[in-house]
């Protein structure tokens, strides 16, 4: 009997133990409203930036913000929609363009980025190493790389979180020329199609995945475009027009979501699927500015690659010391013109910032010392009178030569009052131009949307900055010499 | 390029950004161009970076930032 009761008694504690381990086992799993419950509930964060443009400050931020996701969700996936590259020389004019940033990217944990257009701007072969150092795809549905020096991407890629899985379909801009905005022998041998109308072929995979979600760099009129061509996205997260979507709208039923620009903010979309079915949409909206934690291992990181020694790279030699706005401006105009065929050259005084380039060597960040505003060349077709309207307005603004000319040179004619009478143009024989010729021109993306000249065409940007063009000719010329150039003058009546 | 900006009609290059757009804005209507700080926002009410990239008929809306 006493053994009876000694068996019952451990049976009885083995039933109980049993009984606690199960109601435990459930109460664990119950209590993780982050994973997946035992209803059948799944919820997945989606973490997304766009437009960083090799932004690197924040990327350790985002790394703690990631880990603190990680730790908190189950499922945590981060996404790019685009245009990683272009906007900090650190990065730019790294020994191996853009590595940088895919490094610190792949340590972030990105599962995918699409292609934006600034991912073309190193050229197809450093894009190409690139994608071959990204530990995630980058996925682009409207392009062919038919006759390209890249490889073709995937259009969208997969991933699976549990037994969900989500679709990411990836689509690009277009110009007016029917190619992304980058200079157009950036994408040469690539066929690239309507985003909108290619992306039909695929919304049949939408019955195959538990979410369908739009991976963008369209701008976010064009993702309302697509929201209401096809409700079969769930989201889109979008980019290119670097909008911060901080209460965000549904259109035809699809969440249209993106988060500024350069770093400062990481978005957050939130899917909650019962089970399998999406059954909740929500996004948001974090700064990462106000944001306190950071990755010291990825600061650490950031600071090296800041301080690498890419900008101290020689890129040729200064003969005699240039110096002045007439001497430096002219390597300014000069290079515009080489590197693009144009026919003249404008800059503007005030986007001068350094006094001179001193005889010898000169490093990469001299050139951003000298323009280091980030702008753009724009190109226009224009006939000599529309030329000197600008040169007259340029003029007339400071009541004194301000613009700097290369592919030629001009003078105005003033009274004894200093106001404009004439200006004269001439090309870099001397002779004064045909009125009825059309020559390309090229003006700093700062002249071409503050100043006002007469213009029938309203100019396109070539996509690259101006300090980068210097720095291409500085390096195919080797040498320069600019001493005593002056191609600019005032004649007073 | 046409954008918008304010209910103004402005004629940009094509690739302009924001930034572009709103310099040449103060240029030309410099009369209604609100004192700095100001936000400025797409006709969505989101706001739109500078750097950001302009389309055809893109509205515009530069209005001085809430405190």
């Amino acid at each position: 009997m006493i053994i009876c009761l000694s068996t019952l008694k451990n049976l009885d504690m083995r039933l109980l133990k049993f009984f606690l381990f199960i109601l435990f086992s459930v109460a664990l799993f119950s209590c993780s409203p982050n994973g997946e419950d035992s209803e059948g509930t799944t919820k997945i964060v989606v973490l997304h930036t766009n437009d960083m443009h090799a932004s690197l400050g924040n990327m350790p931020k985002l790394s703690a913000f990631k880990k603190e996701m990680d730790e908190k969700y189950e499922h945590v996936i981060l996404v790019s929609s685009g245009d990683i590259f272009s906007g900090n020389p650190v990065v730019d004019f790294y020994e191996k363009k853009g590595y940088p940033m895919i490094d610190l990217m792949n340590r972030t944990g990105y599962q995918v980025s699409t292609l934006g257009n600034h991912e073309f701007d190193y050229g197809q072969k450093v894009l190409s190493l690139r994608m071959k150092q990204a530990d995630f795809p980058f996925i682009c549905a409207n392009m062919q790389t038919e006759d390209a020096l890249m490889p073709q991407p995937e259009p969208y890629a997969v991933i699976e979180k549990g037994d969900i899985k989500l679709l990411f379909l990836g689509l690009i801009e277009l110009g007016n020329e029917g190619v992304p905005s980058t200079h157009p022998e950036k994408v040469s041998g690539i066929r690239f199609t309507d985003p909108i109308a290619t992306a039909e072929e695929f919304m049949h995979l939408k019955d195959n995945h538990n979410a369908f979600i739009g991976l963008t760099h369209l701008g976010y009129e064009t993702d309302r475009e697509l929201a209401q061509t096809y409700h079969q996205f769930d989201a889109i997260i979008g980019g290119h027009s670097h909008t911060l979507v901080e209460e965000p709208e549904k259109i035809n039923d699809v969440l249209l979501t993106q988060a500024g620009d350069d770093l400062q903010f990481v978005g957050k979309l939130e899917l909650t699927f019962e089970n399998g079915k999406l059954t909740d949409r929500s996004a948001s909206i974090i700064n990462l500015e106000d944001y306190q934690h950071t990755n010291e291992e990825m600061e650490q990181l950031v600071s090296e690659y800041e301080n690498n020694e890419s900008l101290s790279r020689v890129i040729g030699r200064a003969a005699d010391t240039i110096t002045g706005k007439q001497e430096l401006g002219a390597l300014f105009t000069d290079a515009q013109c080489a590197i693009h065929n144009l026919d003249f050259s404008f800059q503007n005084r005030g986007g001068i910032r350094i006094y001179q380039i001193p005889k010898g060597p000169i490093e990469v960040k001299t050139i951003y010392e000298l323009d280091p505003f980030g702008n753009e060349l724009i190109r226009y077709q224009m006939k000599p009178a529309e030329i000197k309207s600008l040169i007259a307005n340029s003029y007339n603004r400071y009541d004194n030569i301000d613009l700097l000319i290369g592919g030629g040179s001009y003078s105005v004619k003033v009274n004894q009052e200093d106001k404009l009478q004439q200006v004269i143009l001439r090309d870099e024989q001397g002779k004064e131009l045909n009125p009825d010729s059309t020559y390309s021109v090229g003006l700093n993306s700062y002249i071409a949307s503050s100043y006002q000249f007469d213009h029938e065409d309203e100019g396109k940007s070539l996509y690259v900055t101006t300090a980068q063009n210097i720095i291409e000719f500085i390096e195919k010329e080797g040498t320069i010499d600019y001493k005593g150039v002056n191609r600019v003058s005032v004649e007073k009546e | 390029m046409k954008v918008i900006i304010n209910n103004q009609p402005l004629r940009l290059f094509e690739g302009a950004r924001v930034k572009d757009a709103v310099r040449k804005f103060a240029e030309i209507y410099s009369e209604e161009m609100p004192p700095a700080p100001y936000t400025i926002t797409d006709r969505y009410e989101n706001i739109i970076r500078p750097d950001g990239r302009l389309s055809e008929n893109d509205h515009l809306f530069i209005n001085p930032k809430k405190s």
